[in-house]
């Protein structure tokens, strides 16, 4: 076992100091090390979207990512979505549409469509799917995701001008 | 109930687990966490076929770090011949045992030989590659033609016929004179790949073996009770010594009845002292755990110049794996489920070859016959020239029709189903444009009964707690509370679901075979009208009669009325807590017939299919929570495009699995697929009181026969293999 | 009498026989009649991998499965699902 390398970062708008070693990936960091188990794996290989957080201003799948490289990092898990006990307007959405039947999917494709919602206010359905095309769901067929993310742009940002 | 209209059923409520799932809240099973837990990993063969010459595992036991080790020699001594029956065929415990640790011989790539329990995943991994194996290599062999094929190679001695496991017949009237009152024949033969379920989560199990001899286990399952009873035989424990606490589970579809890591990790558990944690790599799930049958199928039917089938005959070999067990018997009596036909014959062998022991996957069996049915019955509709479904409908099974294996049916939706398909608007739209081509086809799964418990407690404020054991993998918690809120006039809301452990709640089945509506949904309904019946009591004490009515949640007695929630407040005033409780097995579960309309474009440069528009249509029976209902019909109709269009096991000749990832395992991506819109019909089963038939299942057996129609009508060519990929469309 | 259907693979043990009448108020005794006359018959049709229908329902109850005199017994294939 190698000596554990102290990591110094920030999550979910918290600062979070940890012990790692360097083999360690930022998905086994988090469930394992930091204790927040919101985060999935599906493969371990990136490519699934089970595991996806958001990395400084991108989405990255933490399976590929270690542990050591969130140092001085600002980290959002699904954990950090809501705000205090009021649900993001797309974890409401998703509920309200039945877009998730399992939920092992949900955390990584609420993280990658609040970033998709940052980066298209009012994505098209192309976009939404094109964006949400790393995350890999079994039980639903997409439909009510995609109809969930949709509600949750004209929520957030208002109806498409 | 004769009652038509409802307050709860048919709504739509916030599932009750909602917001847990939503937040990370929800504990899946690798979440778990427990003191001085420590990990394991499992050692798989990289063979398809080997004698096992030498394992020793001392280097491993010896690596700093490591707890314990375990191969097939930890199994308690037990006959070889011992049968194991967990009420749908029996098994030997020696083939149980066999694929969760192997002995004397690894019989597929991927075949678990030891395991390692040690202070991480990391260091678990380590120990695993110094485990020492010696093999004899043998000749493997791969497809069920094959395996049966004089002089293959023999993965057991014993069985019925070489690879052969069991061969299955169901013959009905005259074939022969069937067919030759037929004007037109089609025969048909076609293969399937071997394909996965494809769930998100790997397997997972947590097993801690107590001092005082108790084994709990923490996993991720279709079915507590079923993986305690398993795990118990593999043990040679008692069922009693083992509690099973469900984890949520990240989807199943059939692949999380069997276990794999729960015995091993109890074996660890119980050498370590500690508990055990495993969680499957996404590899170990390709490789270790059960997939669907690749199959052969060949199919011939005749019809007579009315379009009334005259005669039909299947012949169909499924792979079963490494040990006896494939779904060739469903697939034998879906063959031809939704035609009323007097004169059949069907043929159906279980067949082993080397590859992972096959598993239930969402109507096991029915989609790989329904692929050549549905096919068979488009080529005859175009060389007649009659409308596909106008051909299924001269010919569709109703109530009191006699399928091969014997029973009749009760009342079925087949008609209803098909005609809900002709009436749609996408039936009834234009093609899109040039390189379409338009499919249907449609499909049967049986749905069953078996075995749930339900425990409805009462609380002082109007609400009830609900205790049942039904793992919930598409919202079933909240079908069931919805149930339960009907009879006694209740919101959904009021009602607070806990799915709990083997200890906790009388026995319930699987979730699984599209039960869990229906069965435990019965045990909760008969729950709450044993509820209905105790306070009915209350109020009649409360009033001094006799005569205690009970309506739209109101108790009533001449002038005298309580809602359910006014009743609840006096409980502890009239006699104490009122809780009721109900145990089934009820028999009168409802078949589903489902259909599906899809249109695809093909490139003719590349060969990629683009689908352009999907409707699943299906017989709910009554949808409780119609949009879990539309939700299951969605992802049967996607992993059935997936299976058509892409997905399979690649292997090579040395039977290794070459594609065992997700990038290479190629399941639809929401960048494949459209909108999927669906059409509940609601043919209600007379076995329920609700008139609920199970939906989870038979929505995937007519994807591969309605894709394959649409890609004929797309490129003017029958392909007879599926994944009907790029490379198969080009014919390269 | 109540029909007993005989599964196809079993019918060559009768001679091609497809279906007995026998008497009985459950099926256990249906097939204590059966067996009766023909010797032997019963542990084809009693194994944990066949269930039985009563009136074309799946029964729970297996052998103790009341039957009317003009009940339909069949041995399907116990399926389960996924």
């Amino acid at each position: 076992m190698a000596p554990k390398v102290q990591v110094q970062t920030t999550i979910n708008n918290e600062p979070v100091q940890f012990l790692c070693e360097p083999r360690q990936t930022l998905l086994e960091c988090l469930r394992d090390v930091v204790g927040l188990t919101g985060t999935k794996e599906g493969c371990g290989d990136g490519n699934c979207g089970s595991c996806t957080v958001k990395l400084g201003d991108r989405i990255v799948t933490s399976c590929l990512v270690l542990g050591v490289e969130a140092e001085g990092e600002t980290i959002t898990t699904v954990e950090g979505l809501a705000h205090g006990n009021t649900l993001h307007p797309l974890q409401k959405a998703f509920l309200e549409h039945a877009a998730l039947q399992c939920g092992i999917c949900t955390p990584g494709f609420l993280i990658a469509a609040d970033a998709l919602l940052q980066q298209h206010p009012h994505p098209t359905e192309d976009q939404t799917r094109f964006w949400l095309s790393n995350n890999l769901c079994r039980c639903t067929g997409y439909d009510k995701i995609i109809r969930a993310v949709q509600a949750a742009a004209v929520e957030i940002n208002g109806a498409p001008q | 109930m004769s009652v038509t209209t409802y307050n709860v059923i048919g709504t739509r409520p916030i599932r009750h687990d909602g917001a847990d799932k939503v937040t990370g809240r929800a504990l899946y099973g690798a979440d778990l966490q427990l003191a001085r837990m420590v990990h394991g990993a499992v050692l798989r063969s990289p063979h398809a076929h080997a004698r096992i010459l030498r394992l020793d595992t001392t280097k491993a036991a010896a690596h700093p770090g490591v707890f314990a080790v375990v191969t097939a020699a930890d199994f308690p001594a037990a006959p070889t011949d011992k049968i194991v029956d967990f009420g749908e065929g029996d098994t030997l415990l020696s083939s149980l045992r066999g694929n969760i640790l192997a002995s004397g011989k690894v019989l597929y790539s991927g075949h678990a030989i030891a395991a390692v329990a040690a202070v991480n995943a990391h260091v678990a991994a380590e120990a695993v590659a110094l485990i020492e194996v010696d093999y004899e290599p043998l000749p493997c062999v791969l497809t069920a033609p094959a395996a049966m094929a004089p002089g293959a190679p023999l993965l057991h001695e014993g069985l019925d016929n070489g690879n052969v496991a069991e061969t299955i017949r169901h013959e009905i009237g005259d074939v022969a004179a069937g067919f030759a009152a037929a004007t037109v024949i089609v025969e048909r033969e076609l293969d399937t790949a071997t394909v996965h379920q494809g769930y998100i989560e790997p397997q997972n199990a947590t097993a801690f073996w107590s001092s005082d001899g108790r084994v709990h286990i923490w996993c991720s399952t279709q079915g507590s009770f079923v993986a305690r009873d398993a795990s118990a035989a593999v043990l040679d424990i008692p069922v009693s010594q083992v509690k099973v606490t469900p984890m949520e589970i990240g989807g199943g579809f059939g692949g999380k009845i069997n276990v794999y890591l729960e015995p091993v990790a109890a074996l660890l558990s119980k050498k370590a002292g500690r508990p055990v944690k495993m969680v499957m790599s996404r590899r170990d799930v390709f490789t270790g755990t059960g997939p669907t049958p690749g199959s052969r199928v060949r199919v011939k039917i005749g019809v007579d110049a009315a379009g009334k089938i005259t005669a039909a005959q299947a012949w169909l070999a499924y792979e079963a794996g490494a040990y006896p067990g494939a779904m060739v018997g469903p697939g034998a009596m879906t063959v031809f489920a939704c035609y009323n036909i007097e004169n059949v014959l069907i043929e159906g062998f279980d067949v082993v070859v080397n590859k992972p022991s096959t598993a239930a996957y969402r109507a096991p069996g029915a989609p790989n016959s329904a692929l050549a049915t549905e096919t068979v019955l488009d080529e005859i509709a175009e060389k007649l020239g009659v409308d596909p479904l106008e051909l299924r409908l001269r010919n569709a099974a109703k109530e009191g029709t006699r399928r091969a294996d014997g029973p009749r049916y009760k009342r079925i939706g087949c008609v209803e189903v098909i005609e809900a398909m002709r009436a749609s608007a996408h039936y009834n739209a234009p093609l899109p444009g040039p390189s379409c081509g338009r499919g249907v086809a449609i499909g049967y799964w049986f749905n069953i009964g078996l075995p749930s418990s339900a425990t409805l407690s009462v609380n002082a404020d109007g609400t009830v707690n609900l205790i049942e054991g039904s793992t919930d993998i598409g919202g079933s918690r909240t079908s069931l509370s919805m149930q339960a809120a009907e009879v006694l006039g209740i919101r959904a809301e009021d009602v607070h679901p806990t799915i709990v452990d083997t200890d906790s709640v009388g026995y319930t089945g699987v979730t699984g075979g599209s039960r869990t509506t229906f069965a435990t949904g019965l045990a909760v309904y008969e729950a709450a009208q044993d509820v209905v019946t105790q306070m009915k009591a209350r109020a009649a004490k409360l009033w001094a009669t006799e005569e205690v009515e009970f309506a739209n949640g109101t108790f009533s007695s001449g002038s005298n009325n309580l809602s359910f929630a006014q009743l609840a407040a006096q409980l502890g005033a009239t006699g104490g807590p009122v809780v009721g409780s109900a145990a089934v097995n009820p028999r009168g579960a409802g078949g589903s017939v489902a259909g599906l309309i899809i249109d695809l474009k093909v490139d003719p440069e590349t060969g990629k299919t683009e689908v352009l528009r999907v409707t699943s249509v299906q017989d709910a029976g009554k949808a409780i929570h119609p949009a879990y209902v539309e939700g299951q019909m969605q992802g049967g109709t996607a992993q059935g495009i997936g299976w058509a269009l892409n997905e399979e096991y690649f292997m090579d000749a040395s039977g290794e699995m070459r594609n065992g990832s997700y990038l290479d395992y190629r399941m639809p991506t929401a960048l494949d697929l459209p909108m999927i819109e669906t059409i509940i019909v609601e043919v209600p089963n007379p076995g329920h009181p609700f008139g609920v038939r199970g939906v989870g299942e038979a929505n995937i057996v007519p994807p591969l026969p309605a894709v394959a129609n649409a890609l004929y009508r797309a490129i003017g060519r029958r392909l007879h293999s599926v994944p009907m990929n790029p490379a198969s469309i080009l014919n390269l | 009498m109540a029909t007993v259907f005989i599964p196809t693979v079993v019918r060559p043990r009768l001679g091609g026989l497809a279906q007995l009448e026998a008497s009985g108020r459950t099926v256990g005794e249906l097939l204590i009649d059966l067996e009766a006359r023909y010797p032997g018959l019963s542990q084809f049709l009693l194994r944990p991998s066949l269930a039985i229908s009563v009136d074309d329902e799946v029964t729970p109850l297996g052998v103790l499965e009341p039957v009317r005199p003009d009940s339909e017994v069949h041995f399907i294939a116990a399926i389960s699902g996924g």
